[in-house]
């Protein structure tokens, strides 16, 4: 072991690369193109992902949407029953408009969400399991039409999952999902 | 100039600008904010003992959580790097200092003070509760209201400014002054990815200034940026990202340097595949700025474009790969000694690996449905983060020996290593086993609990590990055994060939690797010549060639002050000033319910421009190295390149404001938006600034003609056709207001929003060609005393900058005047 201040041996600033680190270096490479393919192609191909459309619109000309979408739907004591199969969620300071909502299972709906004020989290939670989500950005400005399917009947809590504001710990809305 | 003070006394404090002094304040001072940070921490851990617990206020916790991400990440994480590099980056590069001594000082005081401002915003009605990443419009006051969310965006405005200047000047010090023979391939790792560090935040960071002053001016003057429905929320995700994707690598490679020198000196063997390592290291700054859109994975973005970010996403993890097993190859071939340092770099490396690891899953598009928001991702981010962290720890007890010249208790090290590391996993794995927890409330499944609560005591029990270090450092700075000058058996960079702690000129003679092995050259300079002709005549031009360095100056103390006290001034100006544009100029009316904070915005800028000349006049000399490595930058003189990498970042700041321009006018329809301005005033105004632009380059070739009337009367003309262009303006901006009711909030003619954009975007050139008049009117006076005859470089670079401003408008004219 060569001491401090002595030059290392040799050429050691330009050293070829050894073969054995040129193989796992190999191998790395081919392990992250197979990751990489396989991901991408499972987003691609993987049906997996509420992709849907976007457009632009006021916040006051979505909240105007919802309020004639709420007037179309029918009024029950567990929440909205949609007319057809547009949903229509508003977001705004502390609450989600339009919502209880209550839906089939196995039915696709297009769901229509959009902000009124700031920018807000559309986290959806099973009520058995808190646990496995789903959660969308939803932005003032822009109203994202993205069609859902929900299998199992049962309630789902809405939570708001990006800062809102003072009483964003409160946003909080539910799916009610019943067998058709 | 004054003599620096022995280190007992205070005031040698405020004035050293020796980069190892201010390396020893910035490594202080950014442990102070891991309390700050901490205490902060441990709130929002006491918060979540149970679900719904409520010792702090939703509002408060709001604010708990966002004060603690902005103060780790720019307080804390970024600093503490930056104090082991401005001790050591100098030292292992054989440098006598930082390129800029002064400019050096001007960072770490308005980081400091920066700081202090942030504390202060806690007082000021309550500090920003929008999160780390602030997004709008929560940001704007619409809906964050209090002074003190102005304030803490104020005190990043501030620290970015304090990160822009040690940036160039890194840049410049590592590109101008490496010993001789140390060419970019030959240089220590630590210095490699300090440089790498730098040349991203030189980029990242404008972007971060240029959304900062964005957000203040909707914040200051009521501009309707991020309020604006025309993809203002969008607008601010892509800025802030843009930033704070490179953040990420701009917090971690400091750690990494570390970690590779630790892995070197306790290895005894030199790093294996150290090109390919280097190499990884450069692409990763590269890459790093490809990648922003995965942290907008769930906004509102095409699925194309979020597909593109995924492949340069998951592209980002080779080169980082190959960076960890050439780290593990290292210790395979070496001999490892288990040193406390060495035990912190390790601990770095496997808890990035399970960090980096985790983040592989979040760059998958589905994943993040599902993943985003959740714990899942705080813990990867902090396993990334403050596991890197874990090596900058391990860097504080390796250079202990060579700043304080005595060992550390090697003992308490393993201790405190040991305390730690049990601490973190507690703390972050746990988040990991109770990930589905969602992120940004404090309410959760109480199935979780038991995870939280390990969470809790982990976070304590790590908060607590850092007294054993500051207990172990404390004691044994006062009764620790010599360390000698080399403490360790196989380093191998320059620092550690000189005594501990290094004297304030560092070197005895000039360091030299021209022979291959570190070397100390004695040159005879004293007649003002120099050994060798290297080429470089300026220096043979500098009349105070054998003057003695300076090492003492108040002014960037001074100058910090003065900046803090317009800082405090601008929080608050806009709730205690009413302005009511009336009919005409005359009816414009000025109320002031509370007469501190403008008083404060008043005083501060003149105390800014009166600190600055101080600064300008003092007899302050920071000797250009004269012999040096300058790869790619032969030839260009010291202060020039610095120039040349200010503006380098000037560049992305009005990059930023244009694309901000562009991506709102593309939102609102491109066709749907005509210039609200006449063409010809604007044309007239580029011929005027084009003009000035020429009459300084006239005074420039008078001033080496030493032709004085010739230098004052064309320094004099570029003032005025300065002058004439702000006049132009002001009249454009009165036509606007008083004939067409376009103010900065009001459009009658169309979006408001196109509005803000332009006095907005022409207000920050206005603003630039108000500093240009104020250093053109500094250099008059100046040449009108009889400077610049002999030395014009100042005349030369404020031509840059002037030429600078002047295309900036070519591009803003066409923008906001034709099209």
């Amino acid at each position: 072991m060569p001491a401090p201040l002595d030059p290392p041996e040799g050429n050691w600033w330009d050293e070829p690369v050894n073969r054995r680190e040129t193989i796992w270096l190999g191998i790395a490479g081919l392990w992250s193109v197979g990751i990489f393919g396989w991901m991408s192609g499972f987003t691609q191909f993987g049906d997996q992902n509420p992709i849907g459309e976007t457009y632009d619109v006021e916040p006051d000309a979505y909240r105007e949407r919802v309020q004639e979408y709420k007037d179309a739907a029918e009024e029950t004591e567990r929440g909205l029953v949609p007319p057809e199969d547009s949903v229509y969620v508003g977001a705004m300071r502390y609450n989600w408009d339009a919502l209880p909502v209550v839906l089939e299972a196995g039915r696709e709906y297009d769901v229509h969400l959009g902000a009124y004020d700031v920018q807000h989290g559309f986290s959806i939670r099973p009520e058995e399991t808190l646990s496995k989500q789903i959660n969308l950005q939803v932005f003032p400005g822009n109203e994202w039409v993205i069609p859902m399917t929900f299998d199992e009947p049962g309630t789902y809590h809405v939570i708001c999952n990006e800062f809102c504001g003072q009483g964003h710990r409160s946003m909080h809305g539910t799916l009610v999902v019943e067998e058709a | 100039m004054s003599e620096l003070p022995p280190t007992t006394s205070l005031r040698r404090w405020l004035v050293t600008t020796n980069h190892k002094d201010v390396g020893i304040m910035y490594t202080i001072t950014a442990l102070f904010f891991l309390i700050f940070g901490g205490v902060m921490a441990l709130l929002i851990r006491l918060q979540l003992w149970e679900p719904g617990a409520q010792i702090l206020s939703g509002l408060a916790y709001n604010e708990a959580v966002t004060a603690h991400g902005l103060v780790m990440v720019f307080w804390f994480l970024s600093p503490l790097g930056f104090g082991l590099a401005n001790y050591f980056v100098p030292l292992q590069i054989g440098a006598d200092d930082l390129a800029f001594p002064r400019l050096n000082a001007v960072s770490y005081w308005l980081y400091v003070l920066s700081g202090v401002m942030f504390a202060i915003s806690f007082f000021q009605g309550g500090t920003l509760s929008a999160g780390w990443t602030m997004y709008a419009p929560l940001n704007v006051p619409m809906y964050t209201p209090s002074i003190g969310s102005t304030g803490a965006i104020l005190a990043l405005a501030m620290f970015v400014a304090s990160t822009t200047a040690s940036t160039v000047n890194f840049l410049t010090s590592i590109h101008h002054s490496r010993a001789e023979g140390m060419g970019l391939m030959d240089m220590p790792m630590f210095t490699w990815s300090m440089l790498a560090t730098v040349w991203m935040m030189l980029f990242a960071f404008a972007a971060l200034l240029s959304v900062a002053v964005i957000l203040l001016s909707d914040r200051v003057f009521g501009s309707l940026y991020f309020s604006a429905t025309e993809g203002g929320s969008l607008l601010w995700g892509h800025l802030f990202w843009f930033f704070g994707h490179p953040e990420v690598y701009i917090v971690f490679f400091p750690a990494l340097g570390v970690m590779l020198e630790l892995f070197q000196t306790f290895s005894g063997r030199r790093l294996v595949g150290r090109k390919w390592a280097i190499i990884a290291i450069c692409l990763i700054s590269v890459q790093s700025f490809l990648v922003w859109m995965h942290h907008m994975f769930l906004t509102t973005i095409n699925l194309e474009i979020k597909t593109l970010m995924m492949a340069t996403t998951i592209g980002i993890s080779l080169p980082f790969d190959l960076l960890v097993f050439a780290l593990i190859y290292t210790l395979i071939k070496g001999r490892i000694q288990f040193t406390t340092p060495f035990l912190f770099a390790l601990g770095a490396l496997l808890l990035f690996i399970l960090g980096g690891i985790t983040g592989v899953f979040l760059g998958a598009i589905v994943l993040d449905y599902e993943f985003r928001g959740t714990y899942w991702v705080v813990a990867h981010f902090h396993y990334v983060m403050f596991g890197g962290a874990t090596a900058l720890f391990g860097g504080i007890y390796y250079w202990f020996p060579k700043v304080t010249g005595k060992m550390y208790d090697e003992f308490l090290g393993k201790v405190h290593f040991v305390v730690f590391f049990i601490g973190f996993n507690a703390v972050y794995f746990s988040m990991f086993l109770g990930w589905e927890t969602p992120r940004r409330v404090f309410e959760y499944d109480p199935a979780f609990q038991t995870f939280h609560q390990i969470g809790t005591i982990g976070a304590f029990v790590l908060g607590g590990s850092f007294f054993i270090m500051f207990y172990n450092l404390a004691k044994s700075y006062l009764y620790g055994e010599e360390a000698g000058a080399n403490p360790w058996d196989y380093t191998r960079t320059a620092e550690w060939a000189i005594p501990s702690p290094p004297p304030l000129e560092n070197w005895d003679g000039r360091p030299s690797y021209a022979s291959g092995k570190l070397e100390f050259v004695q040159d005879a300079v004293a007649d003002g010549g120099h050994a060798d002709g290297h080429g470089e005549s300026h220096l043979d031009e500098y009349p105070y060639w054998d003057k003695h360095p300076s090492h003492a100056s108040i002014w960037p103390f001074a100058f910090s002050v003065a900046t803090l006290i317009f800082m405090i001034g601008l929080s608050g100006v806009r709730d205690s000033v009413s302005l009511s544009l009336g009919e005409t100029l005359a009816t414009t009316a000025l109320s002031m319910s509370n007469p501190v904070y403008p008083v404060f915005a008043a005083v501060g800028p003149i105390l800014m421009v009166w600190t600055a000349v101080r600064w300008g006049t003092e007899d302050f000399y920071a000797p250009p190295t004269a012999i040096a490595e300058r790869w790619p930058f032969h030839g260009i003189e010291k202060v020039k390149l610095g120039m040349w990498f200010f503006l380098a970042s000037d560049v992305i700041v009005f990059g930023a404001f244009i694309s901000a321009a562009v991506f709102i006018r593309v939102n609102a329809g491109w066709m749907n938006w005509g210039p609200i301005t006449e063409p010809l005033p604007g044309l007239i105004n580029t011929f005027v600034l084009l003009t000035s632009s020429f009459t300084v380059i006239l005074a420039l070739v008078f001033a080496r003609r030493e032709n004085a009337k010739g230098l004052l009367a064309s320094l004099g003309a570029t003032i005025l056709l300065s002058f004439t262009f702000l006049g132009i303006k002001a009249w454009e901006w009165h036509h606007e207001v008083y004939d067409k009711g376009v103010t900065l909030t009001q459009n009658p003619h169309g979006d408001p929003i196109q509005a803000s954009i332009y006095y907005v975007t022409t207000g920050l050139h206005g603003f630039h060609v108000v500093i240009g008049v104020l250093i053109a009117g500094y250099l008059f006076v100046r040449a009108a005393r009889g400077y610049y005859r002999e030395d014009q470089r100042p005349l030369e670079y404020f031509g840059l900058y002037w030429h600078f401003v002047d295309i900036v408008w070519i591009f803003l004219f066409p923008l906001f005047y034709l099209f």
